[in-house]
């Protein structure tokens, strides 16, 4: 049994919408009821289209939102109640990794500044230990030296985000989080820095969660993934089945949906009907019954629940 | 033989600055036919853009045309004066745009804005603009289109606003359709439905498309004809099914191999080494010759021609040409 680093036990998070004088108050119910496992080493993918609840797992995790019900295990605690004051070591296990590559690296900092600030947060090393650190780890994601006393607005897209890698490394964390990290890049950048994301693992045995809404990308770095709709994980198993078997009606229509690269292939899409219901009035049953194709009366009535339908391959639909 | 629509003829704009004038786009040269979709794609900073801005005249106020012409069925638009321009888009050639929610107006109901293009291009009567704009509404396959007609743009979302543009592109009957990235701010499964309903308003009109985009699966399934830029530059020109068959120019195969493909298995994904180079900082030679694995000593002094290899193709590279001129 491979051992588990982080643990989610059916957490719940909602966010006040709206609040009007004498009126009921409205949530934006972001997720409802996740629990899933992420094993040391291993690189989990939460795959979903926008507002289905994905980055706010990913914050719920390291405690930048606090859940409304459940729990949250990391490395063998119970880190839900954690105070932020408890939580600063187990922060240091735990690093972040944007998308935004020019919103997530403050323009006034140099870039020695900037990745050697988690070491000023977290450890007690002098100035000089400091800069030689972030100036090895600027070395590793394949910066060098001459870049150290620049600013942020001197680098490409591609070259912040690996900055902002260089910044997660510096605590030499257990666990990384990146929240769509290659979206604002371009394909060739993009290749570039997935490859970067591949390498560090091997060489610092890291575990990923790596949060995206493409599923083709996520197929080169994950070993596991998770697909999630209005809040709901609806589907997690290993990336091979997810690909070859795609049991969640809702899987294989994200699966075609994806336009491929080659136009010999060009095969019958499924078109889901319909947008995203709203989050505030979540549809009573199966979250996905307004656009399923297969609908039965037994959808609309009962939240159908995350069940195993072969080995280590979880669905959660009333057909399954 | 079919129609060509729109054709454009080595198109050079260039950008002010405080010291000097930047080349944004250079000597491009291409043509849309009716009913054909034509893909202009490349990455950020490649010019695709500001290429179709320029077709259209919309250039912000320190960009400017420096050359070449835009033939409109055989006008050529650089020509006119503002008025007549004005009268042009919207009604001859039309545009939807990468950020539906920014391009509506959010103070204007979505029905009014659909109907000022037809009473301002077909001059017709607030009536009739009004049943022509719940028609178009229903048309791009909105349900409940009164219903539509009457909200404010933030109560639609992503998918339905680009539906609103596209619906609002389309209701003067334009013979050139040009979307700039149309699909690129919507999630896969809209994104679906929206490439959809561009194909089918393009097989029921008949109009041409000049499709850009950087997300080469959308390409291959939408396109007829495609385009690479690079830098400014056309580098690669073919027809979609050669283009990714038998891709040419490094630059091409370079950016066809980095595409995430699923069930590949491979481990490492190939990638392009390097950076698209500063505007203000272009290498002397071929442009992409700093990234390019095969670079000779030519690439990096003399910049290479676009060459025309058969009727459909073009590509500008000297080891490809070079490589012709030995088997000929």
């Amino acid at each position: 049994m491979r051992e588990t680093l982080v643990e989610l036990k059916n957490v719940r998070k909602q966010f006040l919408a709206s609040k009007k004088f004498m009126e009921e108050k409205k949530y934006v119910k972001a997720i409802n009821g996740v629990s899933f496992e992420i094993y040391k080493g291993e690189t989990l993918a939460i795959v979903g289209e926008s507002g289905c609840g994905k980055s706010t797992t990913g914050r719920a995790i390291n405690k930048l939102i606090d859940i409304d019900e459940g729990e949250v295990w990391f490395d063998h605690e119970n880190i839900t109640n954690y105070s932020s004051h408890m939580m600063k070591p187990v922060r240091s296990k735990m690093q972040m990794v944007f998308q935004d590559p020019y919103g997530s690296l403050n323009p006034r900092m140099k870039i020695r500044d900037i990745v050697s600030e988690p070491l000023l947060v977290h450890t007690n090393l002098s100035k000089k230990e400091r800069y030689q650190k972030a100036k090895e780890l600027l070395e590793i994601v394949g910066l060098n030296e001459g870049h150290l006393r620049r600013y942020a607005h001197e680098f490409s897209g591609g070259q912040r985000q690996r900055i902002g890698i260089a910044r997660a490394l510096t605590v030499n964390p257990k666990l990384i989080i990146a929240d769509e990290p290659v979206s604002a890049l371009d394909v060739s950048i993009q290749a570039q820095v997935i490859n970067l994301f591949k390498e560090l693992q091997r060489e610092f045995h890291l575990t990923y969660l790596f949060i995206s809404h493409d599923l083709s990308v996520v197929e080169h770095i994950s070993d596991r993934i998770g697909v999630m709709y209005l809040g709901h994980l609806v589907e997690i198993t290993a990336k091979e089945q997810l690909y070859k078997n795609p049991l969640h009606p809702y899987t294989q229509a994200l699966l075609s949906a994806i336009p491929i690269a080659d136009p010999a292939k060009k095969k019958k899409r499924i078109i889901l009907k319909g947008d995203i219901p709203n989050p505030i009035d979540l549809p009573v049953g199966c979250p996905f019954n307004t656009r399923c194709m297969h609908v039965q009366d037994k959808c609309y009535k009962i939240v159908p629940q995350l069940q195993e339908a072969a080995s280590g391959h979880k669905v959660a639909c009333h057909l399954i | 033989m079919s129609i060509k629509l729109l054709e454009v003829k080595n198109l050079t704009t260039e950008f002010k600055t405080d010291k000097k004038s930047l080349t944004a786009v250079k000597n491009v040269s291409f043509y849309v036919n009716q009913g054909e979709v034509v893909g202009l794609v490349g990455e950020s900073g490649s010019g695709k853009s500001v290429t179709s801005l320029s077709v259209l005249r919309l250039l912000p106020e320190n960009g400017y045309i420096s050359e070449g012409e835009v033939l409109l069925s055989q006008n050529n638009i650089l020509n006119l004066d503002q008025k007549s321009i004005r009268n042009i888009r919207g009604s001859e050639i039309a545009m939807i745009f990468q950020d539906p929610m920014s391009s509506l107006n959010p103070v204007i109901k979505v029905g009014e804005q659909l109907m000022e293009c037809t009473m301002l291009h077909l001059k017709h009567t607030k009536k009739e603009a009004k049943a022509h704009a719940i028609e178009m509404i229903k048309q791009v396959g909105i349900s409940a289109p009164e219903d539509v007609f009457n909200r404010y743009p933030h109560q639609l979302s992503g998918g339905m606003s680009q539906r609103i543009m596209i619906a609002m592109a389309l209701s003067c009957n334009p013979k050139v359709l040009i979307a700039d990235e149309p699909t690129t701010a919507l999630d896969v499964t809209i994104q679906a439905q929206v490439l959809d309903l561009i194909t089918e308003m393009k097989e029921q009109s008949n109009i041409g498309v000049l499709l850009i985009t950087h997300d080469l699966g959308v390409v291959a399934e939408m396109c007829d004809r495609v385009i690479v830029m690079y830098c400014g530059r056309i580098v690669e020109s073919a027809e979609v099914s050669c283009l990714f068959e038998n891709p040419l120019h490094p630059y091409t195969q370079g950016l066809i191999a980095s595409v995430p493909k699923i069930g590949s298995g491979s481990d490492i994904l190939p990638y392009i080494k390097g950076r698209v180079p500063d505007l203000s900082q272009m290498p002397i030679g071929c442009k992409f010759a700093p990234r390019c694995d095969g670079a000779i000593e030519k690439c990096f002094i003399e910049e290479p021609l676009l060459i025309q290899l058969d009727n459909q193709r073009q590509c500008r590279c000297h080891l490809v040409s070079e490589r012709g001129e030995r088997n000929a």
